[in-house]
């Protein structure tokens, strides 16, 4: 703590009333007291890694549930029924500059964190822990999601160091980043392998290198999920916040909102139709509430990387390839894991459609990820990569713009302070640009 | 142990009192008795501590005058004297008498006020006290006569409009919200809580900030308003940086000194004053619509209330009663207690204030003094403002609502309840050694507690299985100032020294503790165990700040006053290589009309200027690297970065630069006081915006940011016609400051360059005179969000100098304002001026409409920029009629009754389109330009009171 002696020693110069302050400043008198906070040296505990690590996994969770929130009022899983500002934007397909900040600091404290705390782990424990550190692993893995979903979610990204500014790049930079991180969680004990997998296959799949992508996605079991922690205390799943205690958006004329009964990996409650939802209305006012209840709870986790991914990468390999009886394998063995009936193999690999009609392997795929991987904050990079038919016009209860957004803009926080490039330039291909 | 001595020398004071009183008995024959009475020229109101002094063969005897004005100086030595009579804020008069044995001389004056007395005694800014003749700044002085004319139930009600440069923001109409105020504008980059003024009573500084988070109530409770307003017997106030230089770090916001009544006059003297009134809110929103956006009339809407409105009238009564006297160890006492209704649902405040002031003199040459109030405020708050939850919010949507069945009477529900607890006891030593030397110790504590509890019950319709929050707050902030001062005559042709010495130590503490509990078994009341799931966090801080000062002031001839000095100061918040921080100061006041050329009519000039700086200390932790705990993994313990640290992170240091002039003319019947400032604030804390791309949002708070301000002041006051059936008096202030930021350091939005801190922006539509075409929108540069123009006009006018007729108006204006109501409702396609559109757009044809008017009444597009518009008003502030009734008519034992009938804020004008000028959803507690918005927020009500001031 400083010690308001050493300020005077500074200012030795100072006249002689000094010395009468002096005698009262030395001691503990000007000493900052807050027990809450930890000073940064405290942490160069090998015992406090476990600490780092979860804290590093809080970091991810603020991230990625508001990626969900933001991704299904932006595409086509959730109608934006409420009153927040960015509502306004996203609902009509207008991914806005200055609403996408947070998540794009989340998304870069989170790959910073990692590096910052694998860096300090190794300084903490000898070289032979070290390289087998499931911590280590873990924060691998975690900067790889940080990576993945950036890049699926942001048009461009942007890489600094505190010393030298970064400039805009694109996308497969960050799914490089994914790779290199899964890569490296891999080389780090046996823990995560499953993870680090799971990830690789997301990542080449983003890539669109298929090949690599279904090798990794097979070492991937069918029930595998790594998820991302909620909590009720500290750290609250924002969707469920958003839709059970509030209600900011609505599957009310969703896809998912056709299905009655609800199909299982996309369930939601109809608010007006039911007693037990505070609110048949949307914070809009307008439109219906129909609450989903995949996120049942504050503490509901929300999957990142999982068996069902890998097994609709295998699937949308096989599609690709024009392999429609693999094609409909993978898809069927996810749908197992729901207990739902198997499909029929589709006579057609067809094409998109909007509204989905689910009659050919291309919209049943759609159809497939849309409802398997709901609310994950994985659907507007399915449009963007698709060219999705939504994109142009597509309405969720409010009239969309044409062509909607399929990606964000590089955002004003962002594009504001760094020199490399302006604010038009970071939102190239958007509505905002 | 303190008390234990001061209590034993008070007697023995007493004890010699009387002893004197009995020895001196046989003299009374061989001195005679002075006395009369001392009122005011204008209204006849009698004056109480008027200072009455006979000065003979250099001894002096005196006395102050009570509350009926009246005087007594007894055992006055035979001969002819002059009696000399002064009082801040009027114009010292004398009189000659001739005193013979055994007899009783009449001596009367009627004092007539005077806004400049160059020899009234001022001590915030200065070393010691010092007369205003010596100082080089401008300094704001309200006197108890000043409150005369209103009657006062906030401090904040004897502040607005009285001084040129304090700008007071409402926060909202509810009960209990506070006030934001500002002096000469903006000139941090940190935020509205970096520019509060420090507040000072009776010398003991008190916390600035507010009491807890009612946040679902949208509310801001000011330790301001926790101040029992009937106590205070003037207030001093020094706006900017070259006069707050010896207050050092944290002083670049100006400092507001209150000083509380203390008593004397001899025999006590007791004062009553009954307030008894009501608020009122009147149509709510645009006057088309008969409905008031559902407030005046929602007889239509499911919950309504029988009345047929959800407005009430809001009873308000008040009673105070206070106790002065003595003679050689004046004493006052004060309790007051009010119950404030609001204007809706259980919405009000009751409040408790005790006051115990008094003085004794243990030696000739040592006085002491303690000050002492305890308070309590209990606050009912409905829910409000930006709150899915809030009352107002449900109401003025109309349908498009969140409350089940549109029935909002369910958000009255929710329990919202704050009490506030505030306490502050101070010492005031003067010890005077050697008439050369002076020396004085402020020591004091001010202590506070918020205990605020917000309960959605079991069955609440926004969350069923209800909760519970509790947050208690606590404040404790210690004080101890010295200060001495040597003054002499130098071996100089009429140049006087005096040089003094000081140092401060100023110890913060604060700590809060938050409770949460959710999902009740049932109904009933609750406690935080009550719920299935329960957290709690807590706040702990203490920091602590020191600093000393030197100056010299020279004075030549008692007209030019010339004064240097510095602050030195340390903080705990300081980096630790950054070390002490300096102040420097140096002023000039030259009263030039002295001098014998100076015309007689023009009695009074001064002429002055200064330079001084002060600063504003970092935020605690802002140097070091600091984790929080916070959990992860579902409940596992976890560190998250906190605070990225600056070792070199210091104060930021505000240099101002002011000059002016003082002047009254035609004895005093006119006088102007004119001031221009211009700030810089360099080293300005920021937190300096990177690109989270360096991986993380966190910010460092640096030394980088440079604010400029500039402005002048005007202040003036004239007696247009004074005799005894009729006297008019006008005055008035005018207020013109801007602020702009020049440098944000080396990674910069330019946006915000050149502009002002508070800059507020918004879509605007680019294509407005298109028809049938829907809006583009672009950012775009609006305005300031607070006020830079203000002016205020008071007029007084006393017929047989018993009733009296006062006005007084305020302007604000040169900001930009947001409805954030307005507009919400729009998206909601409810807004009374907004129909037509909203129905054509829902119609598909909307061929007739402009782009400009569809961003502004399209449900579709309607944007907050275009809702965000020039903010100036006009409002009467309040206007009184108040009778003194003839003491014939009293009965035996009173010795006073005014009775008075005011109204406060009945009237005002505006262009601006939203529902009330003032009032903000977010308080100060958010940025800088963000909490400047309308958001279903109460408007502020009208306020008619009927008052009875007794004196017996």
């Amino acid at each position: 703590m400083m010690r308001i002696a050493c300020m005077f020693r500074r200012g030795a110069w100072a006249p002689l009333p000094v010395l009468l302050f002096l005698t009262v400043g030395c001691g503990d008198l000007f000493d900052i007291q807050n027990p809450g906070q930890i000073l940064d040296t405290d942490l160069n505990d090998p015992a406090l890694i476990p600490v780092l690590i979860t804290g590093l996994s809080s970091d991810v969770s603020d991230f990625m549930d508001n990626v969900g929130f933001a991704v299904a009022r932006i595409g086509d899983e959730m109608a934006g029924s409420g009153s927040y500002g960015d509502t306004g934007f996203f609902r009509v397909g207008h991914a806005d500059q200055g609403n996408v900040n947070g998540m794009w600091e989340q998304a870069h404290e989170a790959i910073w964190m990692a590096e910052l705390h694998i860096a300090r782990i190794e300084t903490l424990i000898e070289p032979a822990a070290f390289a087998s550190s499931p911590f280590v692993a873990r924060a691998y893995v975690f900067q790889g999601i940080a990576h993945r979903t950036l890049g699926e979610n942001y048009c461009q990204v942007v890489y600094s160091d505190p010393d030298e500014y970064g400039g805009l790049q694109p996308r497969e930079v960050a799914f490089d980043s994914a790779v290199t991180s899964f890569t490296n969680a891999l080389s780090y004990g046996t823990e995560f392998q499953e993870a680090a997998h799971a990830g690789l296959a997301s990542a080449y799949a983003d890539l669109g290198q298929w090949s690599q992508a279904v090798s990794e996605a097979r070492l991937v079991d069918d029930d595998f999920v790594f998820e991302i922690f909620y909590d009720i205390n500290d750290n609250e799943n924002e969707i469920y916040d958003e839709t059970h205690d509030r209600h900011e958006m609505s599957v009310f004329a969703t896809f998912a909102g056709t299905f009655d009964p609800a199909d299982p990996r996309a369930p939601f409650t109809k608010c007006d139709e039911v007693s037990g939802c505070p609110n048949s209305q949307g914070a809009d006012g307008v439109t219906t509430h129909w609450r989903q209840e995949k996120f049942d709870d504050g503490g509901s986790e929300i999957p990142a990387l999982s068996g069902k991914e890998a097994r609709l990468i295998e699937a949308e390999a096989a599609l690709r390839s024009g392999d429609l009886g693999e094609f409909t394998t993978q898809i069927n063995r996810i749908r197992t894991l729901y207990g739902m009936p198997s499909i029929t193999e589709p006579a057609t690999a067809g094409a998109l459609e909007y509204p989905n009609a689910l009659d050919d392997g291309w919209s049943i795929l759609d159809g497939e990820r849309h409802l398997t991987l709901w609310l994950e904050g994985r659907r507007l990079w399915d449009l963007h990569r698709w060219n999705h038919p939504f994109l142009n016009g597509g309405t969720v209860v409010w009239e969309g713009e044409n062509p909607r957004d399929s990606c964000m803009p590089v955002p004003s926080g962002e594009c504001r302070v760094n020199p490399n490039f302006t604010c038009a330039e970071a939102a190239a291909g958007t509505l905002s640009g | 142990m303190r008390t234990h001595f001061n209590v034993r020398d008070g007697m023995a004071v007493i004890a010699s009192i009387l002893v004197l009183f009995f020895t001196t008995l046989p003299l009374a024959a061989q001195t005679g008795q002075v006395t009369g009475r001392i009122i005011n020229s204008n209204t006849g109101a009698p004056l109480s501590d008027v200072q009455i002094s006979v000065r003979i063969q250099g001894t002096t005897i005196g006395t102050i005058s009570n509350v009926q004005g009246r005087y007594l100086l007894l055992n006055t030595p035979l001969g002819t004297h002059t009696v000399e009579v002064e009082r801040l804020g009027y114009a010292a008069q004398s009189i000659q008498v001739t005193v013979t044995a055994g007899q009783t001389v009449v001596a009367n004056f009627e004092l007539m006020t005077q806004a400049i007395n160059l020899d009234e005694i001022v001590v915030t800014g200065t070393a010691g006290s010092a007369r205003r003749r010596e100082i080089g700044t401008s300094i704001g002085v309200i006197t108890a006569d000043d409150m005369e004319s209103m009657t006062v139930t906030a401090v904040t009600d004897l502040l607005q409009g009285q001084v040129a440069g304090l700008v007071i923001r409402q926060m909202g109409g509810a009960v209990g919200n506070g006030a934001e105020i500002m002096l000469r504008g903006v000139n941090t980059l940190g935020g509205p809580g970096g520019n509060r003024p420090l507040i000072y009573v009776d010398g003991i500084r008190i916390e600035t900030g507010l009491h807890g988070e009612p946040d679902e109530a949208s509310a801001q409770t000011t330790v301001f308003d926790d101040l029992d307003a009937n106590s205070i017997e003037r207030i001093e106030v020094i706006k900017g940086a070259a006069a707050t230089t010896l207050y050092g770090t944290e002083a670049a916001g100006g400092v507001i000194q209150i000083f509380t009544k203390i008593g004397g006059g001899g025999a006590p003297q007791w004062t009553a004053t009954i307030n008894q009134g009501f608020s009122r809110i009147g149509h709510v929103g645009p006057d088309i619509d008969p409905t008031g956006l559902h407030l005046n009339d929602c007889t239509m809407d499911p919950g309504c209330p029988e009345s047929g409105t959800w407005l009430k009238l809001g009873r308000i009564q008040e009673y105070n009663l206070s106790v002065r006297g003595g003679t050689d160890v004046p004493w006052y006492f004060a309790t007051s207690f009010g119950d404030t209704q609001g204007n809706i649902g259980d919405q009000g405040a009751t409040n408790y204030a005790l006051r115990a002031n008094f003085r004794f003199n243990p030696l000739d040459n040592l006085s002491i003094r303690a000050s002492n109030m305890f308070t309590r405020r209990n606050i009912i708050f409905v829910p409000d403002g930006n709150n899915a939850e809030g009352l107002l919010l449900n109401v003025m949507r109309g349908d498009r609502d969140y409350s089940p069945g549109h029935d909002d009477s369910a958000t009255l529900e929710m329990d919202l309840k704050q009490q506030i607890d505030h306490f502050i006891t101070g010492l005031n030593i003067t010890w005077t050694p050697t008439a050369n030397l002076s020396q004085r110790l402020n020591v004091g504590m001010d202590y506070s507690t918020s205990d605020y509890t917000e309960e959605r019950p079991w069955g609440f319709f926004f969350v069923p299985e209800g909760t519970r929050e509790n947050d208690l707050d606590l404040d404790r902030n210690i004080t101890v100032d010295y200060a001495g001062t040597w003054s002499t005559d130098l071996p100089f042709v009429d140049v006087a020294s005096s040089f003094s010495w000081g140092a401060q130590y100023y110890d913060e503490f604060s700590w809060g503790i938050n409770g949460f509990s959710e999902i009740f078994a049932g109904p009933g009341s609750k406690l935080l165990q009550s719920g299935v799931e329960t957290r709690a966090t807590e706040q702990w801080l203490r920091v602590a700040s020191g600093g000393f000062f030197l100056q010299e002031q020279f004075g030549w001839q008692d007209r030019l006053f010339v004064t240097v000095g510095g602050r030195w100061d340390g903080f705990s918040t300081f980096g630790e290589n950054f070390g002490l921080a300096f102040y420097p100061k140096i002023s000039a006041a030259f009263t030039i009309s002295d001098y014998d050329f100076w015309p007689s009519w023009w009695e009074t000039m001064k002429l002055r200027g200064a330079l001084g700086e002060s600063g504003r200390a970092p935020s605690p932790f802002a140097s070091k690297r600091t984790w929080a705990s916070t959990s992860g993994d579902d409940r596992q313990a976890a560190v998250i970065l906190d605070e990225l640290g600056n070792d070199d992170v210091g104060p930021e240091r505000t240099r101002e630069i002011e000059g002016g002039f003082e002047t009254s003319l035609f004895e005093g019947r006119f006088s102007l006081d004119f001031t221009y400032f211009t700030q810089s604030t360099t080293d300005a804390l920021l937190r300096l915006a990177r690109p989270a791309s360096i991986g993380t949002e966190e910010s460092i708070l640096t030394n980088l940011g440079e604010v400029a301000n500039s402005g002048y002041e005007f202040q003036g006051n004239v007696h247009v016609y004074s005799s005894p059936s009729l006297s008019w008096s006008v005055g008035g202030n005018y207020y013109h400051g801007e602020n702009k930021v020049i440098s944000l350091g080396p990674v910069t939005d330019e946006r915000l360059l050149n502009r002002p801190v508070d800059a507020r922006f918004g879509d605007i539509v680019q294509n407005p005179d298109e028809l049938g075409v829907r809006p583009k929108f672009a950012e775009e540069y609006l305005g300031p969000a607070r006020p830079t123009t203000t002016w205020a006009l008071n007029s007084r006018l006393t017929f047989f100098r018993r009733l009296t007729l006062d006005a007084l108006g305020e302007f604000q204006g040169g900001h930009v304002r947001q409805s954030g109501t307005a507009r919400q409702n729009v998206r909601r396609r409810y807004w009374p001026t907004c129909m037509d559109v909203i129905a054509a757009v829902e119609a598909g044809d909307y061929s007739m409409f402009t782009a400009k008017e569809l961003g502004l009444c399209s449900y579709r597009d309607a944007s907050y920029g275009e809702w965000t518009t020039l903010g100036d008003f006009f409002r009467l502030r309040s206007v009184s009629v108040s009778y003194r009734v003839p003491e014939t008519w009293l009965p035996a034992g009173a010795t006073g009754l005014t009775l008075r009938l005011q109204g406060r804020n009945i009237w005002h004008k505006t262009d601006w389109p939203g529902i009330d000028p003032e009032g903000n959803s977010y308080g100060t507690a958010a940025g800088w330009s963000w909490s400047i918005r309308e958001y279903y927020n109460l408007p502020t009500p009208a306020v008619y009171l009927f008052s009875a001031t007794f004196n017996f």
